[in-house]
């Protein structure tokens, strides 16, 4: 009986400094980012090369457009397109659209993702993921949510991660659901405050390796790893900004008033994407209100030691990355992978004396361009 | 039954001190298109929560941000923020935009890009 109250103490208090994480920012071993002093674009690029997606009257891609990006296919959802999907030297393969209550169809699309050949819908409010071809578009199969989640990814071949980011009734951020039968294996992270507000720049799966993926909350600056079993802060993160978020346990996050405290706030609300280059250096994206808007910041760092260096993007034009002015889509075989407007790149070669993309034949019609500029690696 | 009723009176309570509030504000500019899109919201999705008719508290809110072109060396004064220069591209990137779905459990008020740019003109006019 001792023993069973031994261990079941045990059980609760891994538990508690684990997955029930509950700390914000007060931690003695964060990473301490400077967003003062920056560095210069060459320590963070090598190269840069870029896809021009073919423009088609019948797949114009709208502005507000969300990607994914493989080795092989380049896919792009907006609601005024629908999907429109490329192969990887931006040739239109397919473009296609299943918004409606049918059981094959969704009414909003909260989040979308490329695995396998695959595009997988989060149709979050209908609470269901739908599989489409990205070859012809069809529909494959759906996967019935037990609630609602606004973004999802596969962990392996039987689970996918769920993310809630406050926003749904389970009141768990996050999920592990075993495709096979439909039942969940796990939560994490539970909260008190359900409120119905997503966020359009946030992206809650940040980042990816051999075993699990990364990913980040609103109102949080904690970088968290995810397996089918685990969930635990891998680093955190410091940032001396001009406003700072008050320290709020997880469990009492509402982000309904927190949006209206730091909408205008000089700090950062949630980190974005993740990419580790090896054990002694990773990169860390994140956005932050400055003088000039909110501008993309990538920091670069070395978990052991701590050492850090910080790049403002979008401030200011590189001579040597003109066109790196935007957050990453996704950042990928080492690839700061974004895209930009046609009219945005035109007007970028106008401001530099150059007519590279217009002799190239983009027009302010013409669909985005996708831009892969590679992250140094030393 | 009373339960309801209870919810949806603080509901419609809470939406109506916070549309005061922000008519009140000297400053705040407020679009008729946006005062039309507040009215539909009265007006719309009378579900049965609410009793049938009146503002309703099931919707879903996405945030979004508002890019807004000035020009490479502009500057904007954004209400509640104060004056911000152009970045790079010459675009004022701003957390602003608030777009309402139906189905959730919030009162929302629909807040574009545009009412920004009112905002803005209306200071360049005066």
């Amino acid at each position: 009986m001792k023993l069973a109250r031994f261990l079941s103490n045990i059980s609760i208090f891994f538990l508690l400094i684990g997955c029930s994480n509950n700390r914000l920012i007060e931690n003695s071993d964060a990473i301490n980012i400077d967003v003062e002093n920056f560095a210069d674009v060459n320590e963070f690029f090598e190269n840069s090369r870029f896809v021009i997606l073919e423009t088609n009257d019948s797949a114009l891609i709208g502005s507000r457009c969300q990607f994914d990006i493989d080795d092989n296919l380049i896919v792009a959802y907006s609601e005024e397109s629908g999907f429109v999907v490329f192969d990887k030297d931006g040739k239109l393969l397919k473009s296609f659209d299943h918004q409606g209550e049918g059981p094959e169809e969704y009414i909003q699309v909260t989040d979308m993702f490329l695995h396998n050949d695959l595009i997988y819908v989060v149709s979050g409010y209908q609470y269901k993921i739908l599989a489409y071809s990205a070859k012809d578009g069809l529909f494959q199969n759906q996967i019935i949510l037990p609630d609602s989640y606004t973004s999802a990814t596969w962990l392996d071949d039987k689970h996918l991660a769920l993310c809630a980011a406050y926003c749904s009734p389970s009141k768990f951020n996050i999920a592990i659901l075993n495709a096979a039968t439909g039942e969940i294996d796990n939560r994490f992270l539970p909260y008190k405050h359900y409120n119905s507000l997503t966020f359009g720049s946030y992206s809650s799966f940040i980042g990816r390796d051999d075993d699990g993926v990364y990913f980040g909350l609103p109102f949080n600056t904690d970088l968290y790893y995810l397996t089918p079993d685990t969930c635990k802060v891998v680093e955190s993160y410091t940032f001396n900004t001009t406003d700072h978020m008050e320290p709020v346990a997880m469990a009492d996050v509402n982000t309904e008033e927190m949006y209206e405290l730091y909408k205008f706030k000089r700090c950062v609300k949630y980190i974005d994407h993740f990419y580790a280059i090896s054990d002694d250096l990773h990169y860390q994206i994140f956005e932050l209100q400055c003088d000039q808007g909110i501008l993309p910041h990538i920091c670069k760092y070395n978990p052991k030691t701590g050492e850090s260096s910080t790049l403002r993007i979008n401030a200011e034009l590189f001579d040597e990355f003109p066109y790196m002015t935007d957050m990453p889509q996704t950042i990928k075989n080492g690839y700061y992978i974004f895209a930009k407007q046609a009219e945005d790149v035109l007007r970028i070669d106008e401001m530099t004396g150059s007519t590279r993309f217009a002799d190239l034949g983009v027009t302010e019609e013409s669909n985005p361009i996708i831009f892969f500029n590679h992250l140094k690696e030393n | 039954m009373r339960k309801i009723k209870v919810i949806f009176t603080l509901c419609v309570f809470a939406a109506l001190i916070a549309t005061g509030i922000e008519m009140q504000r000297p400053d705040t500019y407020i679009s008729t298109a946006m005062l039309e899109n507040i009215q539909a919201l009265s007006e719309s999705e009378s579900g049965s929560e609410s009793g049938g008719g009146g503002l309703d508290c099931s919707y879903n809110r996405k945030t979004g941000q508002c890019s807004i072109y000035v020009g490479a060396e502009g500057k904007v004064e954004l209400f509640g923020f104060g004056i911000l220069h152009a970045n790079a591209e010459g675009y004022v990137r701003v957390d602003a935009e608030v777009v309402c779905y139906s189905d959730g459990n919030a009162t929302c008020k629909p807040f574009e890009c545009y009412e920004l740019y009112s905002l803005i003109i209306d200071r360049e006019r005066e």
